[in-house]
């Protein structure tokens, strides 16, 4: 029995990895047609941010950059929301409140990304136009030159950004929060036993589990880089081959997918396929260098 | 009268201690001299640990506790509001029963640490020195002095609870909390730290709980043995060890109970 369900596992294991070996063949295969037009096309593919469909020129430069870019925003703000929600919710609130107040956090994973993009477009957008791109453009005229001018309607990569950290703290904040909730007794009593106040206690706290929330912020970038409709609904999907000015709408690899597929004809299309192929090796290649330090440091 | 009191480092008046609805701690009444290996002795569960936390207030990170009775470290008082406990911590430093260095710090990082929080050193030269003497003071520096900067884990268990001891000592503290400090070490490593129990009596005063009555006979100056969270019985070692008052006393420090 127990040999069985060895083998069940085992060959699950075995058709994710045959499926993602799938995808990454099927990816390859439909980008051919591109490879087909020689390695200088695919250099210009990769590094200009035009895209011209008149003339059939196409760059995905700035789509790669704005992904980033919007990944990275991301980041950091699910990093700043969930590390201080964890802390929070293990170790300042009384405890009659904690489990309400993890169901709540729970609960921000269900909701569904394209209610995220609707709450964006409508609340979020105007919110970060007039209470932080506006005050602050306003009155630090010289950031212009870093951060761009807003666009009318607030659409960004950065509220994208700012959106997508949103969705993805709560994950982040529950891998952090059990992380914090595994820390042995032992341990905070040491940090205490030395006379260091609750916050510097923490702030050990946060130091031992760095490995945790790198992994918690690795499995949140898989889907920072990928998240597709709210994105698009938020970032303004226009080319702008300025992608690091935050403050000006642009476009991400996974919403330019989402936007031009439908009229995609000719070398559009192993075009498109070959932006998948990028976004795919994006999340790939992250996933691998963050498993490779966390197996360096977790055996050292 | 003066130098009476002057020659306690710690006074323990009336102290009640409940966790829950159970009263952990009665009456609990000690004074602990200066410079001196004071040995807390009883069976398990019968309070000693609780006691040790209720002295520097590491208690208070548990819930449901409920304190009454006062402490005075040199005189003043330390378990009420006015007293942050950091503060109490800072004078009164601990080993716990399973060695717990900071697995994720180096070995110089783990005595280092508490030195750096409560700025106890101005500069790297001093740290460096204060890190030196504590290992040297808890027999470690020649075992460690070439790879202090490789992680506290690679360290034995007996290592490890002289890291700890380390650590406390840096601090500078008054006093030196052992909770059962040689339970989870081979005979080598408990010898060892009993020796260096001896050896650091000259520069802090070592409150010591155990379970064992042989270790406390070895080690001790004064002993006080508590069943079932009341103080049975107090005095010097010899005292204790040779004509117990007490026939529950006797029994402990013979074998037939603990």
């Amino acid at each position: 029995m127990a040999k069985d369900l060895f083998y069940l596992f085992s060959l699950n294991n075995i058709l994710i990895m045959i499926l993602i070996f799938v995808i990454l063949f099927v990816l390859i295969i439909s980008s051919t047609p591109l490879f087909e037009k020689g390695f200088s096309k695919v250099v210009y593919v990769l590094t200009s941010s035009i895209w011209d469909p008149v003339y059939d020129r196409y760059g995905i430069f700035f789509a790669i950059g704005g992904s980033l870019v919007v990944a990275l925003i991301a980041i950091i703000i699910a990093l700043i929301l969930s590390i201080s929600t964890a802390v929070f919710i293990v170790e300042i609130s009384p405890s009659k409140i904690r489990a309400p107040l993890e169901m709540m956090v729970d609960l921000g994973v269900a909701v569904p990304s394209v209610v995220y993009g609707l709450w964006g477009l409508f609340i979020l957008t105007p919110f970060l136009r007039d209470h932080v791109m506006k005050p602050l453009i306003d009155s630090i005229p010289v950031l212009k030159n870093f951060l761009g001018s807003y666009s009318p309607s607030g659409t960004s990569i950065f509220t994208a950004g700012v959106l997508l950290g949103i969705m993805i703290y709560p994950f982040a904040t529950s891998i952090i929060r059990e992380a914090i909730k595994l820390i042995p007794f032992d341990i905070k009593e040491a940090l205490y036993s030395l006379g260091l106040t609750k916050w510097e206690v923490i702030k050990n706290e946060i130091f031992y589990i760095r490995n945790s929330i790198l992994a918690g912020l690795l499995l949140a970038f898989g889907r920072a880089v990928g998240e597709t409709v709210a994105v698009a609904m938020v970032v303004g999907n226009i080319v702008n081959p300025e992608f690091y000015k935050i403050f000006t709408p642009g476009y991400t690899i996974a919403s330019l997918l989402a936007n031009q597929f439908l009229n995609a004809t000719g070398i559009m299309i192993p075009i498109l396929y070959f932006a998948a192929l990028i976004l795919f090796s994006i999340g790939f290649i992250v996933n691998i260098i963050v498993a490779l330090y966390l197996h360096r440091s977790f055996h050292r | 009268m003066k130098n009476i009191e002057n020659s306690y480092v710690l006074r323990i008046k009336d102290l009640n201690v409940w966790i829950g609805d159970r009263h952990v701690l009665k009456n609990i009444n000690l004074d602990i001299p200066r410079n001196t290996v004071f040995t807390i002795m009883g069976p398990s569960g019968s309070g000693k640990s609780t006691l040790l936390r209720t002295i520097n207030r590491i208690i208070e990170l548990y819930q449901n506790v409920k304190i009454s009775g006062e402490i005075y470290l040199e005189n003043i008082k330390i378990n009420d509001q006015n007293t942050r406990p950091e503060n109490v911590r800072r004078l009164i430093g601990m080993v716990f029963q399973i060695p717990n260095p900071l697995p994720h710090l180096s070995i110089y990082d783990n005595v280092a640490l508490g030195p750096k929080y409560n700025k106890l050193v101005k500069s790297k030269k001093e740290l460096d020195e204060l890190v030196k003497w504590a290992l040297e003071r808890a027999y470690l520096w020649d075992e460690v002095k070439d790879r202090l900067h490789e992680p506290a884990r690679v360290l034995s268990g007996g290592q490890q609870q002289r890291l700890c001891i380390a650590r406390a000592l840096a601090m500078k503290p008054k006093i030196l909390l052992m909770d059962e400090p040689t339970s989870n070490l081979d005979p080598v490593g408990s010898s060892k730290i009993e020796e260096l129990m001896i050896e650091l009596k000259k520069i802090v005063t070592i409150i010591l709980v155990t379970h064992y009555p042989f270790q406390a006979s070895r080690v001790s100056d004064y002993v006080a043995f508590i069943y079932d969270g009341q103080i049975i019985e107090t005095g010097p070692a010899e005292e204790i060890f040779t004509r117990p008052k007490n026939p529950l006393t006797e029994k402990f420090v013979t074998g037939r109970i603990g």
